[in-house]
C-alpha cells in the first residue's frame, strides 16, 4: 500500500504498512462546497454509505460561505432547484428581501440531514491511500485528530484539487502562455439607505492560490481595500465573506480533456457526464496575450458573451491511469479557457449530482471507475433528476445570465446572411461564420470585397493577405471604434486589425505597429483619456482603450520579430521600454487612479510575460 | 516561510500586536479572517479606553473609532475585519491563512494549507487559537426590537444589546457536541417561527461559533500583544 500526499508543493508517494482504517464507506466526498454537498446527497439517494469531510466549520461553499447569492448562466435542473425554491421562501425571514445565503444554508443543510451522509466538518485530508493505481481511502484530519477512512469510491470536490494534487497524475494551472489564472473576488454585503440588501464584489487581483504566502497577502488586501467601501455614505456594511471567491484552480489529466475548441466547435463526447451553460467567462483583460482561436472568437469577432451548450465528457472528472477516485467542481480535466465556462455554480451543484449518481451506480456494482459503469443506467437516472440536460434550446446564444434576453446564435448563416452581417455594426456571427467555413468563404468574400473593414476582418482571420492594405490603413488611422453585440466587453475593430496584423504583416508592418508602443507621444492621442462605454471592464478607471491597443501591438511585434528574424532587436527594444522610467510612465498612465490589485499589477505583469515570450524560442 | 522566528497561532488582536511588535513573526490562522474572535463570531465588545495605553494601542484605536469601527463605546465586529485588514496590510504583518496544524511540538510544528504539508521550526510558537470546549454558541444579528422569543429545547437563548439602530443580537446556546451546521439550521428554523413582529429578521448570522470563554477587550488584548512583542525583542 502507498500513501500519496503533497508536501511543499510537491507530490510525493511512500510506502506504508499495517494500515488500520478507522472508518469505511462505499463514497467518500472530500470538500462540502457547491459540488460536493450534491455529490453527497446524491450518491446516498442512490443507495451509498457517504462520509464527507468538510474543511471549513459551515458547509455550502462558494454559494455560502463565499456569499455569492445569485447565479451567473449555469444550466438550470437538479435537485439545487428545490433547495433554492425553499431558501426562496425562507427568505422574507431575512432582512433585505434578497436571497440570503443563510436561508440557502439552512435549506442544503436541511437536505443532507434527509440523507444518512456522516459529516465531518472542520476535517480535511492529509493523503490519499493506493492500492496499485486505484484509491481506497485517506488519511484525515478530523478536527485535529488524524484517523484512516476507507472508501470504494473517493471524490475530491475540494474545488482546488487538493485531493487530485496529492496523487501521481499531471497537474497544470493557468494559461499556457504565462501561467495566469483568473482573478479571485471578495464580497461584502451591505444595506443601502433604504433598508435594502446589496453586494460590492471587484476582481481583486490575480494570485497563485496555491502559494499560500501570496494569496494570504490577496485575502489581507482584499479585505482592506473595502475601506474605501466602507466610509461611503449609507451603507451598512452586514458582512465580509468568509472565503474568497476563486474564479480559476488547478486542473489534471484526465481521461479526456474538454478544451475550448471542443466548445466552439461543437464536438461532442462518446459518453457525456452532463450538459453545462455558460460563456467564456474569463475575467481577463490582457486578451493580447491569449491564444490564437480565443482571440478569434473574442477579439476579432467579439463573441466573448455568446453561451454555449457544453458537453462535459464523462471521462474530464476521472483522472488519467487511476481508479478509484474523481473530481467534482471546478477542477476537473480542461484547459484554461474551457475552466472559465465550466466553473458556475448551479453547473457546479449538477457536476456534484451527476458524479454523486456516477459513484453510487459504481459502488453497487463494484466497478472502481466510472467509465466502466452502466451509461444508460446513469443516464436513467441522471435524467430522472433532471441533473443532465439543460434547458438552453441551441448550442449558441446571446442572452443575459437571467435568460431573459436569449436569442439564438448561428454559425451555419447562409451567403446572404453573411454580406448582411458583415455590412452591419454587429458582424461577428457573420465573420466566426466564414472562419469555419474556410476557403469557400474566403473566396465568396473576395468576390464582394470592396475594402469594407469587417469583410478585411473577416479575411484576415482566414489568413488571407488581400486584407492587409484595409488593416494597415485601420492601424494608421486608429481610433476607438468598436463592434457592438456583445453584452460587454465589445472589442475595438483598430484592435482586431493590430491583432490580424501580426499574423500576416511584414517589415513594414512593425514599423507601424512601433508608432503605437514606442512612441511615447502616443499616449497624449486625445482619445485614451475618453471613457469608453458600454466597455465594462473598468473603462473609466484605466486608459483601457491605449491598454488594448499597446498590448495587442506589444504581441504583433512580438510575432512578427520572430517570423522576420529580428527577435534579438526588438528584445533589446522592449528592454530598454519595460525598465525604468518608461516602464513607470506607462502604467501610471493605463492604471491612473486605480487600486494597486488590479490594473498596475496587470500591466506590469503583462510587461514581464511579454518580455518572457519574447526571449522564448 | 521557514525563516520567521517565531510564530502564533490563532489570529487575534493579542497576535497581531505581538506580531508588529516582534518583527520575524508570523500569524498562522486557519480560516481567511484577520479577525476570527469578534468579527467571526458576530460578538461585540463594551470598550473602555485607557490611558495607561501604550501609544501604538492608542493610535488603533483611534484609526477604528474615526473609521466607524467603534460607536458609542462598542466595537462594531462587521467593520473590525476591514479595519484590522487594514492594519496588517499597513504594517506589512506576515499572515498565514488557510493553515491547520497536524502536529505540534514547543519549537516544531506541521501544517497543512493549500500548498500541501508543510514542516515549520522556530525559536518560540506561541498557541493563541481558541478552545472549544464549554457550550457552543452561536450569535445571530437581528433587526428590529427584541420580542419574546419563544423557548426551544435544542438550545438556551439570551438576548444582548448591539450597537446600532434597530438591531439586537440572539445568542443561541447548545452543548459543545452540536453540529454547527444543524444548530444554525434549527436556529433559523426556530426564528422563522417565532418572529412575531412583521419587521423582526434575521439579519446575519455568524459564521463561527464560540464556547465558553472570556472574551477580552480587544485593545487590552493588542496593548498586551505589543508588550509581550517589545520583551521577546531582547
Amino acid at each position: 500500500m502507498k500513501l500519496s500526499y503533497l508536501e511543499n508543493g510537491k507530490q510525493l508517494t511512500e510506502e506504508v504498512k499495517n494500515i488500520n482504517f478507522d472508518m469505511e464507506c462505499d463514497v467518500l466526498c472530500i470538500g462540502m462546497g457547491a459540488a460536493g454537498a450534491y455529490a453527497a446527497i446524491s450518491a446516498a439517494r442512490e443507495g451509498a454509505s457517504v462520509i464527507a469531510l468538510e474543511r471549513d466549520e459551515n458547509i455550502g461553499g462558494m454559494p455560502i460561505t463565499g456569499m455569492v447569492p445569485t447565479f451567473y448562466y449555469g444550466e438550470v435542473g437538479g435537485t439545487f432547484e428545490k433547495v433554492e425554491k425553499n431558501a426562496i421562501e425562507l427568505d422574507k425571514f431575512f432582512e433585505g428581501g434578497y436571497i440570503h445565503t443563510e436561508s440557502r444554508h439552512c435549506e442544503l443543510f436541511r437536505l443532507i440531514s434527509t440523507h444518512k451522509i456522516k459529516l465531518l466538518c472542520s476535517s480535511l485530508a492529509l493523503g490519499v491511500y493506493f492500492d496499485g493505481k486505484r484509491a481506497i481511502g485517506v488519511r484525515a484530519l478530523i478536527r485535529g485528530e488524524q484517523k484512516n477512512i476507507a472508501s470504494k469510491m473517493l471524490i475530491d470536490a475540494t474545488s482546488e484539487g487538493h485531493i487530485i494534487s496529492m496523487c501521481p497524475v499531471k497537474t497544470y494551472f493557468g494559461r499556457i502562455a504565462d501561467g495566469k489564472a483568473a482573478p479571485f473576488t471578495n464580497r461584502i454585503d451591505y444595506l443601502d439607505e433604504d433598508g435594502f440588501y446589496g453586494y460590492y464584489n471587484d476582481d481583486d487581483g490575480y494570485r497563485n492560490q496555491y502559494d499560500p504566502v501570496e494569496i494570504s497577502k490577496s485575502i489581507i488586501n482584499a479585505h482592506a481595500s473595502k475601506l474605501e467601501f466602507l466610509m461611503k455614505e449609507n451603507k451598512e456594511i452586514i458582512s465580509v465573506a468568509p472565503n474568497i471567491g476563486v474564479r480559476e484552480g488547478k486542473r489534471f489529466e484526465g481521461e479526456e480533456m474538454l478544451s475550448y475548441k471542443d466548445i466552439l466547435f461543437m464536438k461532442k463526447p462518446q459518453k457525456t457526464l452532463l450538459y453545462c451553460r455558460s460563456d467564456l467567462d474569463r475575467h481577463g483583460r490582457d486578451l493580447a496575450i491569449d491564444d490564437e482561436i480565443y482571440q478569434n472568437w473574442w477579439v476579432i469577432s467579439n463573441l466573448s458573451t455568446v453561451t454555449a451548450k457544453i458537453a462535459l465528457p464523462m471521462g474530464a472528472v476521472v483522472p488519467k491511469g487511476l481508479d478509484g477516485i474523481l473530481s467534482a467542481g471546478r477542477c476537473i480535466s480542461l484547459d484554461s479557457y474551457s475552466s472559465s465556462a465550466v466553473r458556475m455554480n448551479r453547473d457546479m451543484f449538477r457536476i456534484g449530482e451527476c458524479v454523486g449518481i456516477a459513484v453510487a451506480i459504481a459502488a453497487k456494482s463494484n466497478k472502481y471507475n466510472i467509465l466502466d459503469i452502466d451509461y444508460d443506467e446513469y443516464l436513467m437516472i441522471a435524467r430522472k433528476y433532471s441533473a443532465f440536460d439543460g434547458a438552453m434550446k441551441d448550442d449558441f446564444a446571446f442572452d443575459s445570465p437571467n435568460g431573459k434576453l436569449y436569442r439564438s446564435v448561428r454559425f451555419d448563416l447562409t451567403d446572404d446572411e453573411i454580406f448582411k452581417g458583415l455590412n452591419s455594426e454587429s458582424p461577428g456571427e457573420a465573420i466566426w461564420s466564414c472562419y469555419i467555413s474556410g476557403e469557400k468563404a474566403a473566396e465568396k468574400l473576395l468576390n464582394e470585397y470592396d475594402g469594407q473593414l469587417h469583410y478585411a476582418i473577416a479575411l484576415g482571420m482566414m489568413g488571407r493577405k488581400e486584407a492587409l492594405p484595409r488593416l494597415r490603413e485601420e492601424v494608421r488611422n486608429r481610433n476607438l471604434d468598436y463592434f457592438v453585440g456583445c453584452r460587454r466587453s465589445n472589442q475595438y475593430k483598430t484592435a482586431a486589425a493590430i491583432c490580424l496584423l501580426g499574423r500576416l504583416g511584414n517589415e513594414n508592418d512593425i514599423e507601424l505597429l512601433s508608432t503605437i508602443v514606442f512612441d511615447s507621444r502616443e499616449r497624449k492621442n486625445p482619445m485614451y483619456s475618453m471613457p469608453n462605454a458600454p466597455l465594462v471592464y473598468a473603462s473609466e478607471r484605466m486608459a483601457y482603450g491605449y491598454y488594448q491597443l499597446f498590448t495587442h501591438a506589444v504581441m504583433a511585434i512580438i510575432k512578427l520579430s520572430k517570423k522576420l528574424g529580428k527577435k534579438a532587436e526588438y528584445l533589446d527594444k522592449f528592454q530598454e521600454l519595460f525598465t525604468g522610467d518608461s516602464r513607470n510612465e506607462i502604467i501610471d498612465f493605463i492604471s491612473r487612479g486605480t487600486p494597486e490589485s488590479a490594473s498596475g499589477q496587470e500591466i506590469s505583469e503583462f510587461l514581464d510575460n511579454a518580455l518572457k515570450i519574447l526571449k522564448a524560442e | 516561510m521557514n525563516s520567521s522566528k517565531k510564530i502564533i497561532l490563532g489570529s487575534s488582536y493579542y497576535s497581531v500586536g505581538y506580531a508588529f511588535e516582534a518583527n520575524n513573526t508570523m500569524i498562522i490562522e486557519r480560516t481567511q479572517l484577520c479577525d476570527p474572535v469578534y468579527y467571526g463570531t458576530f460578538r461585540t465588545f463594551k470598550i473602555e479606553y485607557r490611558e495607561s495605553w501604550l501609544p501604538e494601542t492608542k493610535e488603533i484605536f483611534s484609526f477604528f473609532t474615526e473609521n466607524g469601527g467603534i460607536k458609542d463605546g462598542y466595537l462594531i465586529p462587521t467593520h473590525s475585519e476591514i479595519l484590522l485588514a487594514d492594519f496588517i496590510r499597513r504594517k506589512e504583518i506576515p499572515m498565514l491563512f488557510g493553515s491547520d496544524i497536524i502536529e505540534l511540538s514547543e519549537k516544531t510544528l506541521s501544517i497543512i494549507n493549500n500548498g500541501g504539508i508543510n514542516h515549520l521550526e522556530a525559536e518560540k510558537i506561541i498557541d493563541k487559537r481558541t478552545k472549544s470546549c464549554g457550550k457552543k454558541h452561536i450569535n445571530v444579528i437581528c433587526t428590529g426590537k427584541p420580542s419574546n422569543i419563544e423557548k426551544n429545547e435544542n438550545f438556551e437563548i439570551s438576548t444582548s444589546f448591539f450597537p446600532c439602530e434597530n438591531r439586537f443580537v440572539l445568542t443561541f446556546s447548545s452543548s459543545e457536541e452540536t453540529e454547527t451546521n444543524l444548530l444554525k439550521m434549527l436556529i433559523t428554523d426556530h426564528l422563522t417561527k417565532s418572529f412575531k413582529n412583521k419587521d423582526d429578521k434575521i439579519l446575519r448570522m455568524a459564521y463561527l461559533p464560540y464556547f465558553d470563554d472570556s472574551l477580552p477587550c480587544p485593545f487590552d488584548e493588542f496593548d498586551k500583544g505589543i508588550k509581550d512583542g517589545r520583551e521577546a525583542k531582547k
